[in-house]
């Protein structure tokens, strides 16, 4: 697990792990000084905006946004969790139902922080290692994922870009590239360094 | 090399004025969340009490908190909160917080200042919101607290799915029955359930307060029909400059979807071209007759002709909210 960091406040958090970006670099045959401007853009809302394409490029393989080992994970916060009967619609549009009494978890994150929107019904996230589907519309500033028995601290953090559902299915499912969804994420998310 | 974000603050002003016109004896709290759909916080909710807006919808207490230290001091109302969240200082600001949980009320209510809640009942959105059972208590526990100088229950509120009329009927039932329940528990407060579509669609969703986002920023508010038709217009433009040969400064990493390759068309001058593809920071248009350093409308109000808001995300399937949060401009540019 990545260490947490307290941020005092409801938690949307760009987390690049530094160990991940030490592997890609060490297969570029690259050490991290060489390439300290690239690591402080990746972290700067805007910071992409100021590369070259080589720049980019780069960018992508000392991320694992492409190939390598993936160094990025879009945290966001369990704020509520409820339990719903069968046949509840969720979400605007009630583009999803429940089939049985379960726990909905709400998730303070949305597509006004960068995840698409249209990953609608499709993606997952994981919470303390454990993968649970969203379900309904991604909207602006939340979305909801189906719990089941589970109920989670609140508070928990819920990570996005996992193993289960990748960058790259995000990409797969909403028709942005993999760098273009990480340049999409907002200035309201916070960007750490975890080890 | 760059993109700009151009935002009439005027043309803002004026369509909260139109839509204030169309929601009387309704108010309008202004929603100004996520920067104020990419518009600019602190400039358009500035704008939006000079207009005169009742409130500011702020979604979360860093933003509410952002506006009191940008010195602006309006009523401010926040809705979704962590545990972590600072509901002190949040109370200390003068924001409205919304509660949905008796655990949500006793932390809120344990804070040194009285807060002002706003009782959020689940409509049928599944998110937020105390479902229909637990209503009841909630209700009664926050009248205890107002009583003892706790807290101030001084709404109660609620969200539409907008899956269709019927269900948001069925949500408007589901509102007024939560409504009666806590009136004879003695509740005395205002109502506000309606976003953008509903305040224009159904007229007996405004109850005593609407909020309005999107419409705002020149979005129809009903599906099927032009902003225009409400008198709304868009208050940003966002253009680029031809940079080479069939080159513009304007790329995915700008927030220009790189699904609209092919499809969406740019202005220069009065000739349109299609954009053929996008890359990371620019992207290659059809040729044409115009020079390097000309500017590049990549979409701006109706009735400037090329592209809008709209009609880009019409041709990828997406909600203008979208294009407008994900932008990333080199420079804004504001006229007031």
């Amino acid at each position: 697990m990545a260490s947490r960091v307290n941020l005092g406040t409801l938690r949307r958090e760009l987390r690049i792990s530094r160990s991940a970006v030490e592997s890609n670099l060490d297969s570029l045959g690259l050490k991290f000084d060489e390439i300290k401007s690239l690591a402080s853009a990746a972290v700067d809302p805007d910071g992409l905006l100021g590369l070259y394409g080589s720049e980019l490029l780069l960018l992508e393989k000392v991320l694992g946004i492409t190939a390598g080992v993936p160094a990025v994970r879009l945290v966001g916060e369990l704020v509520l969790v409820k339990q719903v009967p069968a046949e509840t619609g969720i979400s605007y549009g009630y583009l999803s139902k429940t089939r049985a009494t379960t726990n909905l978890g709400l998730v303070g994150i949305g597509f006004s922080d960068g995840l698409p929107r249209s990953s609608t019904n499709r993606f997952t996230v994981t919470i303390e290692g454990k993968t649970y589907p969203g379900v309904g519309r991604m909207a602006m500033d939340q979305c909801v994922i189906d719990l089941g028995t589970d109920s989670p601290a609140l508070g928990s953090e819920v990570h996005f870009f996992t193993a289960d559902y990748s960058l790259s299915d995000f990409s797969a499912a909403s028709g942005f590239s993999p760098l273009e969804i990480f340049g999409r994420i907002t200035s309201r998310v916070a960007r750490t360094w975890s080890a | 090399m760059t993109l700009t974000k151009h935002v009439d603050l005027a043309t803002y002003r004026q369509n909260l004025k139109t839509v204030m016109e169309t929601m009387a004896p309704a108010k309008v709290m202004a929603v100004v969340k996520a920067d104020a759909y990419g518009h600019g916080l602190v400039k358009c909710a500035e704008a939006a009490v000079e207009a005169g807006a009742e409130a500011l919808g702020v979604l979360d207490i860093e933003t509410g908190i952002a506006l009191r230290k940008a010195g602006i001091t309006a009523p401010a109302f926040a809705w979704l909160h962590s545990p972590e969240s600072n509901f002190a200082d949040a109370v200390l600001a003068g924001i409205d917080l919304s509660v949905s949980s008796i655990s949500e009320l006793e932390t809120i209510a344990k804070v040194p200042e009285k807060a002002r809640i706003h009782l959020k009942i689940d409509t049928g959105l599944s998110r937020n919101g105390c479902r229909v059972e637990f209503w009841p208590q909630l209700v009664a526990s926050s009248l205890e607290l107002q009583k003892a100088g706790e807290v101030e229950v001084v709404a109660i509120w609620s969200h539409l799915s907008g899956a269709s009329q019927a269900e948001d009927q069925k949500s408007l039932v589901l509102f007024e029955d939560a409504y009666q329940i806590a009136a004879s528990l003695g509740f005395q407060g205002f109502r506000h359930v309606a976003s953008s579509p509903a305040a224009f669609s159904m007229p007996e969703s405004r109850f005593e307060m609407v909020r309005i986002g999107v419409a705002a920023f020149g979005t129809s508010p009903i599906e099927g029909r032009k902003a225009i038709e409400f008198g709304l217009q868009s208050p940003m433009k966002v253009t680029a400059e031809v940079i080479a040969p069939q080159v513009i400064s304007v790329g995915f990493l700008h927030g220009y979807f790189s699904n609209l390759a092919g499809k969406a068309k740019v202005l220069i001058g009065i000739h349109e071209y299609l954009v053929t593809e996008i890359g990371p920071l620019a992207s290659r248009i059809e040729a044409g007759a115009y020079e390097i350093g000309d500017a590049v409308l990549v979409f701006g109000d109706e009735s400037l002709g090329g592209a809008n808001a709209e009609s880009l995300c019409e041709l990828v399937g997406t909600v203008t909210d979208e294009l407008f949060t994900g932008l990333k401009s080199n420079l804004v540019s504001y006229s007031s």
